[in-house]
């Protein structure tokens, strides 16, 4: 009975030329992130008949969330996304074997990954997305990473080399942005000097006003964004270049907080052209066959224009992730000073911050980033092979590695 | 000064494609600056400069690794691909 039941519930599947059910049933994924994408990409998998699925994510239910994680009631606020998320799937699937995993995705122990045949992301931390992009290299599993803010987002197929059956070796995230870029609140950390002349700046003078009043906090209560709210209305009112504005606590939380602008629209069709290329993917895993991974791996959605647009990605022979050859070596795109601190930067350390010493003879090759960025490395003595000291401070702490520095090849 | 063609991707192609003078000796990054302001792309976003499948790195003297890569500016274009810099 249970068999005919999963028959009727995939009917329409076995009409797809190559579709084979068995293959997802015995496939395990894991969605890292179960916010707006990673809601969409967990109903899609599901509900297509995925065997076991893995859900992390450390962040609890806000009501900010109900808009666009279709998953989530009002009635879940306060509860872990990932738990009330496989909730979800055991009663739309009961088919699927679903694990919740409440904390980060880095906590995780490695075993978990073992038997995975691939990882979808919905982060919204570049750093974190860098991490799972290079963890999945490192493990050889397929990686799917997916973004999404405003009206745009965008996907990208990550195959690292010996995957069988699905394709040739692909770019991945950190060919494509070499240098992650900065995340976090970046309004609140400025200030404003003089008089404020936009909202943002009133909210920004309103958050200095709390601070002085109630000491910094990492996380501001309903209350503080309320008192911060009537705070950047004063600062309306004290400035000559504003009327007299009022804001709302959800208004301040969005800019102090970082949040990102997010329609469940553009989420729900980047989920599912990364959701599709997951099916495909497992059935290549599998020896079956729905289509190739996309080709170019990278596509592009604008939902202002209704415009997909793929975009090409080479390998980028010195990549930090992907193209680290052993160890300690440090492949160079090229022979420069810049080179140099290019790569440097993209081992997550800032280059600006550090000194480089040869490891022989301690003499220095780049103090704190100073220096002509087109400058031959062999006219300061650096050879490929040589090994490079970089001294470093984090949290104030005095630190340093050393990397053996190679010439990228291709 | 010269003048490249520029395609941001996601927008028409009457509105994506804009041609854009660039100093021969700014970097990546610097050409990165005139291209967000031109196209006022949000301080949100993070903006990779793609030509023929290469992302430009940052500190690359920009005009120098086109002439690298054959740049033709009657027929070439340098695509601009914004995506979210990171948030909650």
């Amino acid at each position: 009975m249970a068999e005919e039941t999963e028959a009727f519930r995939y009917a329409r599947h076995l009409l797809l030329e190559g579709w084979d059910q068995e293959a997802l049933r015995n496939s395990s994924v894991m969605v890292v992130g179960v916010g707006a994408l990673g809601c969409e990409i967990a109903k899609n998998l599901a509900l297509a008949g995925v065997g076991t699925m893995h859900l992390v994510d450390m962040d609890i239910i806000e009501m900010s969330n109900l808009s666009r994680q279709l998953l989530f009631r009002e009635s879940d606020t306060g509860r872990y996304k990932a738990a009330v998320a496989a909730e979800w799937i055991a009663n739309a699937n009961p088919d699927v074997e679903v694990i919740p995993h409440e904390g980060k995705f880095q906590d995780l122990p490695i075993e978990v990954y073992e038997d995975l045949d691939l990882i979808l992301g919905g982060l919204d931390s570049f750093e974190a997305r860098f991490q799972l992009n290079e963890l999945a290299w490192r493990l050889g599993k397929v990686y799917i990473d997916s973004a999404a803010t405003g009206f745009k987002g965008n996907v990208q197929v990550i195959v690292p080399p010996g995957v069988e059956n699905v394709a040739e070796r692909t770019a991945c995230l950190k060919c494509f942005y070499p240098i992650p870029p900065a995340d976090g609140a970046a309004a609140a950390a400025c200030t404003v000097p003089g008089h404020a002349r936009t909202r943002d700046h009133c909210i920004i003078k309103g958050e200095e006003a709390f601070i002085k009043a109630h000491g910094k906090r990492e996380e501001y209560s309903v209350e503080d964004l309320e008192i911060i709210a009537g705070l950047a209305h004063d600062a309306s009112v004290d400035s000559p270049h504003t009327d007299e504005w009022t804001f709302t606590a959800p208004e301040v939380e969005n800019l102090l907080m970082n949040k990102l602008p997010s329609v469940i629209t553009v989420n729900a069709v980047v989920a599912s052209l990364q959701s599709h290329e997951a099916l495909k993917v497992l059935h290549r895993i599998k020896g079956r066959d729905i289509g190739p991974p996309m080709d170019p791996t990278y596509i592009e959605y604008s939902s202002q224009y209704g415009i997909l647009t793929p975009v090409e990605i080479e390998i980028d022979p010195a990549c930090q992730s992907c193209s680290r050859t052993a160890g300690d070596e440090l492949p160079l795109a090229s022979w420069t000073l810049g080179g140099l601190l290019d790569a440097i930067d993209g081992m997550g350390v800032p280059a600006e911050k550090a000194l480089i010493t040869r490891t022989s003879d301690g003499a220095v090759v780049s103090n704190f980033g100073k220096g002509d960025v087109e400058a031959d490395l062999a006219g300061v003595g650096v050879r490929s092979g040589d090994g490079l000291r970089i001294s470093y401070k984090v949290d104030g702490e005095r630190t340093s590695i050393e990397v053996t520095v190679k010439e990228g090849e291709g | 000064m010269p003048e490249y063609t520029f395609r941001m991707m996601g927008l028409p192609p009457k509105q994506g494609t804009k041609k854009i003078a660039i100093p021969a000796k700014a970097t990546c990054g610097d050409a990165k600056k005139l291209v967000r302001r031109q196209y006022k792309i949000s301080d949100r976003l993070v903006i990779q400069l793609v030509f023929k499948g290469h992302p430009i790195r940052d500190r690359e003297v920009f005009s120098k690794f086109l002439d690298k890569m054959k740049y033709n500016a009657k027929k070439d274009t340098i695509t601009v691909i914004s995506q979210q810099a990171g948030g909650r």
